[in-house]
């Protein structure tokens, strides 16, 4: 379905305290609680309007909004869009990870392969995150990070999906990243802990953090750091790129906090929602300073943050259900 | 030797043989003994602590007007009154399948038979899994009986009188599903025994069908009226609703499997009934015309291929999931049936017959032995309670709780989990409903909610719930009983503390029961379910909505509204004091049976969020009046002194006419 947006991109404009930032809502339909955005090549924005199981496809450029409806129940949380425009999904509510092609039709679907053991509740896939070849996938719950190969078939009777098991089933993989040297960070939410996949041998690090941080949006820098947001603590981490040193960094009270997604920028800045805030924040990982830079709508719940060739940042609000930008 | 069924229930070894976790029962009759140990009428037609308040009259899995058990959770303590339900239906069921026997004519040592092998078979056994299930099963070899016995009889009897008060009872207890299968059979037998007197009997088997009925009326309107807005008379509604194919007939497709192992359990007691109508022909039977067509009529009703007629024509005879239910009655009844044949036979044929019997027995006693299905076998739910954290929240302003349970508990037939009739044992409100469909709006704003509106049986993983906590503030849930591991991560979550494996959250700044609002946002009524989804979700962040609110209702900013609410059960006075005027919201769910006045004038009462109901207040001091009562309660309840005039002239009319034809 299209709607053209026309004129209706420009809408409201906030300027954060630092002056330097305007936030602008874009006018497309409300969308159910998206959990998940991300910037496609092709420089379009797609969204997972969860619990309306949808995708939406937006063109910031000429404002087309393209709604691709998933299977029932699908829930579909994180997103991800490969190198082929492919929009992979997880669908939270049918436990398996799903595969979008724009230019066809019905989505290529990947069950989890634990599924066949579960037997009270699915395993809910959440995260994603593409890197080395492979789509790689927290599940938040079993325990799980599951891979699967960008351009695996689905078939009928096969399991594309592997799955690691990082922990106890308790430990709510959340937000996943890979860093420079193809490594595939996890934060395990009920474990307090980040966790490091090898891809190629499959070796397993795990980092301790403080108790009750509860890690969870992951972004990971081009220096090879991995940003963490811990929404225990009210910080947002640096996890220097050998793995062994965090410098958290507390968040300003006055925003009031709970951090969720982290995205990090082309200039360096490192992005962080807020829920108890309502706000984003922008670290300069140079000066240690934050920027805060509230959003037009009160309780917005950013739990999805994404960065477009441009360097901007969109934001995906649960609460309000809104695709905004900040520039 | 005995099922481990009968043995707890002779040993009194608690809920292995009460089914489905005992809360699901127990839930609705403690807030039964509530409400008669401090009755009033609001808390007799609305029961606050479900589902964001119900209409108890709705709740037909729950029998909200069976005498018997309103008489036990009077008298008993829950528990025990509960445990005597199934011991009384028990004994009824064992009573009525004696008389039924005696109907039929079988002697002594063949009633004893054919009623211990109906009580052994697998049927009897699982209506000890509901208690429902037990209070349709008690009642039908009883009307059985009593049809039987009325029929062909000169005038109204007294067995006719007795059968519309039984009939009425047994509406009053009986699962919606069960009481009409068994009331299709009870209609079949009837038929068949009235045979060649059917014009003659005419008057007296209408009057005791309109008897029986004005004995139930007061349940049966207000359920007819409450069930036309109900969930269930709307799933179609819900084209997203992946529960849809579990509640609707259309899309049930029943397997041949599944049809024989309803009809035809244990394979070796039917293939001996079948056997001994082979033996005996069927042209001397009382049971087996009825019986034959009422299978006749289970097959159209639940195998695919012969209900297709009915698909085509969009419009299911009997719309109900898991349609080989039907075929029920011939598992515990069959006996029944081979016994009919012994009566009529004679010589050598009835010793083959008896032994056949004595077969039919022994085929329902071993597989009791062997318990071959375990559907009706529930482990004790031995873990205590959360009585102290329960008592927090009771200590607090009234705001539900969300009862959430974690992936890793195991399935109910393993271990009873936590589910949302332990609220109504708790003695806390509830937000969230379980098993039956709620009210159409209460579903329809709830459907997408993780953790709201859900089935037995199922988690509700952590991944979907804490996520939104926002909408459960906005919905004003004050509260969430967490029954799982891990550790819920929300900023308006506080940990209030743990008990028993149970963990209390707090959620921080909900709405309370009773509010002024700020501003109304005015919202075309959707069309689409999906889209009072979406408007639902909107909420912590845009506010409530509202379809037909007065624009300028809400002037007074919220802080400067003083409100003094005075809540009780399905009865809420508010005093307003608002400048400006104000917009008045009770967060309990809208039903047709809710009445607003405003200093004694009847008002509109406006949807908010959907589901809640609002009313508009002008500027000054006003005192607003929510009250609910069933519709048709009261007209039914006037209508049950007719039934019972109508059974005594019916009696007197047909006595008179009956001294007056005599020789």
């Amino acid at each position: 379905m299209r709607r053209s947006l026309g004129l209706a991109l420009t809408l409201l404009l906030v300027a954060s305290p630092a002056g330097a930032w305007t936030v602008r809502e874009l006018d497309t339909p409300r969308l159910t609680f998206p959990l998940g955005l991300a910037v496609a090549p092709d420089g379009a924005l797609w969204v997972a309007s969860t619990y309306a199981d949808l995708l939406v496809r937006v063109e910031p450029a000429t404002g087309v909004v393209r709604r691709v409806r998933l299977p029932r129940r699908s829930h579909p949380a994180g997103l991800a869009v490969d190198a082929k425009n492919r929009v992979w999904y997880a669908a939270s509510g049918l436990g398996l990870v799903g595969r979008l092609d724009p230019a066809r039709g019905r989505p290529a679907e990947f069950s989890i392969p634990s599924i066949r053991e579960a037997r009270h509740a699915i395993p809910s896939p959440w995260a994603l995150a593409i890197g080395g070849g492979e789509v790689w996938f927290s599940v938040q719950s079993g325990g799980l990070v599951g891979r699967v190969a960008v351009d695996a078939e689905s078939r009928h009777n096969e399991w594309a999906i592997r799955e690691v098991s990082v922990g106890m089933p308790t430990a709510r993989p959340d937000g996943v990243a890979v860093d420079g040297a193809g490594g595939v960070w996890v934060a395990e939410t009920g474990a307090d802990r980040l966790t490091r996949i090898d891809p190629r041998d499959g070796t397993i690090a795990h980092v301790a953090l403080a108790a009750g941080s509860h890690p969870r949006g992951l972004a990971a820098a081009p220096d090879g750091a991995v940003w963490v947001a811990l929404a225990g603590r009210d910080e947002l981490a640096r996890l220097e790129p050998s793995g062994r040193r965090l410098r958290p960094r507390r968040l300003p009270a006055s925003v009031g906090a709970h951090p969720h997604a982290v995205a990090v920028a082309p200039d360096g800045g490192v992005w962080v929602s807020t829920l108890a805030g309502n706000a984003l924040l922008r670290l300069d990982p140079r000066t240690g300073r934050f920027d805060v830079v509230p959003l037009p709508t009160p309780r917005a719940g950013v739990r999805a943050l994404a960065v477009d060739p441009r360097g901007q940042i969109w934001y995906a609000a649960s609460g309000s259900g809104r695709l905004g930008v900040v520039e | 030797m005995l099922s481990p069924v009968y043995r707890d229930f002779v040993t009194g070894e608690r809920n292995r043989w009460r089914g489905t976790s005992p809360a699901d029962f127990l839930g609705p009759m403690a807030y039964d003994a509530r409400v008669l140990r401090d009755f009033s009428w609001g808390a007799w037609f609305w029961n606050p602590d479900k589902a964001l308040g119900f209409p108890r009259m709705q709740d037909l899995g729950t029998r909200p007007l069976y005498p018997v058990d309103l008489a036990l959770a009077a008298a008993l303590p829950v528990e025990s009154a509960w445990a005597w339900h199934f011991y009384l239906h028990a004994a009824l069921k064992i009573v009525g399948l004696v008389l039924l026997a005696e109907a039929l004519g079988c002697p002594l040592w063949l009633n004893v038979l054919a009623t211990a092998a109906a009580m052994a078979a697998e049927a009897s056994l699982a209506h000890f899994g509901d208690a429902t299930y037990i209070g349709s099963a008690a009642w039908l070899p009883l009307m059985l009986w009593l049809t039987l016995r009325a029929a062909r009889r000169d005038g109204f009897t007294g067995w006719d009188a007795a059968w519309s008060v039984a009939a009425a009872l047994w509406a009053l207890a009986f699962h919606p599903q069960y009481g009409l299968y068994y009331g299709v059979l009870v209609l079949a037998v009837m038929l068949w025994a009235e045979r060649g007197a059917l014009r003659r009997r005419l008057p007296a088997l209408v009057l005791r069908h309109v008897a029986a009925g004005l004995l139930v009326a007061p349940w049966l309107l207000p359920a007819a009226l409450h069930y036309a807005e109900s969930g269930r008379r709307h799933v179609l509604a819900f084209e997203d609703w992946p529960f849809r194919v579990a509640y609707t007939w259309w899309t049930y497709k029943m397997k041949w499997p599944q049809f024989l192992n309803a009809a035809f359990y244990p394979w070796v007691a039917a293939l001996a009934i079948a056997a001994g109508a082979v033996v005996a022909g069927l042209r001397a039977s009382r049971l087996w015309a009825p019986f034959g067509a009422y299978f006749v009529f289970g097959l159209f009703h639940a195998v695919p291929y012969l209900a297709l007629p009915m698909w085509l024509s969009g419009v299911a005879l009997l719309p109900f999931r898991i349609p080989e239910r039907v075929f029920e009655p011939f598992t515990w009844l069959g006996p029944f049936l081979l016994a009919d044949l012994v009566t009529s036979a004679g010589g050598r044929r009835r010793l083959v017959l008896a032994a056949l019997m004595v077969v039919v027995l022994g085929a329902c006693l071993l597989q009791t032995t062997a318990d071959p299905r375990s559907a009706y076998l529930q482990p004790p739910f031995t873990r205590p309670l959360p009585t102290r954290l329960a008592a927090l929240v009771r200590a607090e302003p009234r705001a539900p709780a969300v009862f959430v349970t974690g992936p890793d508990r195991s399935a109910d037939s393993e271990q009873p989990r936590l589910n949302s009739n332990h609220n109504l044992v708790l003695g806390i409100p509830g937000a969230h409903f379980l098993g039956e469909m709620p009210n159409l709006y209460f579903a329809r704003a709830t459907y997408r909610v993780p953790g709201l509106l859900f089935m037995q049986r199922l988690a509700t993983p952590l991944a979907d719930w804490d996520d939104v906590v926002d909408v459960y503030a906005e919905l004003g849930v004050g509260w969430v009983f967490w029954d799982g591991a891990g550790e819920p991560v929300h900023p308006r979550l506080a940990f209030v503390g743990d008990e028993h494996g149970f963990r209390l959250y707090r959620i921080r700044d909900a709405r309370p029961t009773i509010y002024a609002l700020d501003r109304v946002r005015r919202v075309p009524a959707p069309t689409a379910t999906a889209d009072v989804a979406a408007l639902v979700f909107s909420l912590p962040a845009l506010g409530p909505f509202c379809y037909d609110c007065p624009v300028d209702a809400a002037v007074t900013p919220a802080r400067d509204v003083r409100l003094r609410p005075t809540w009780r059960p399905g009865a809420v006075d508010v005093e307003v004091d608002a400048a400006r005027g104000t917009f008045v919201v009770l967060g309990e769910t809208r039903s047709r049976g809710w009445r607003a006045t405003l200093d004694g004038a009847p008002v509109t009462i406006h949807a908010v969020n959907e589901l809640f109901q609002a009313v508009a207040v002008p500027p000054g001091r006003h005192v607003i009046a929510w009250r609910f009562a069933s519709p048709g309660f009261f007209v039914g309840l006037a209508l049950v002194p007719l039934g019972v005039g109508l059974l005594i002239a019916a009696l007197r009319w047909s006595a008179r006419g009956r001294a007056t034809n005599a020789p």
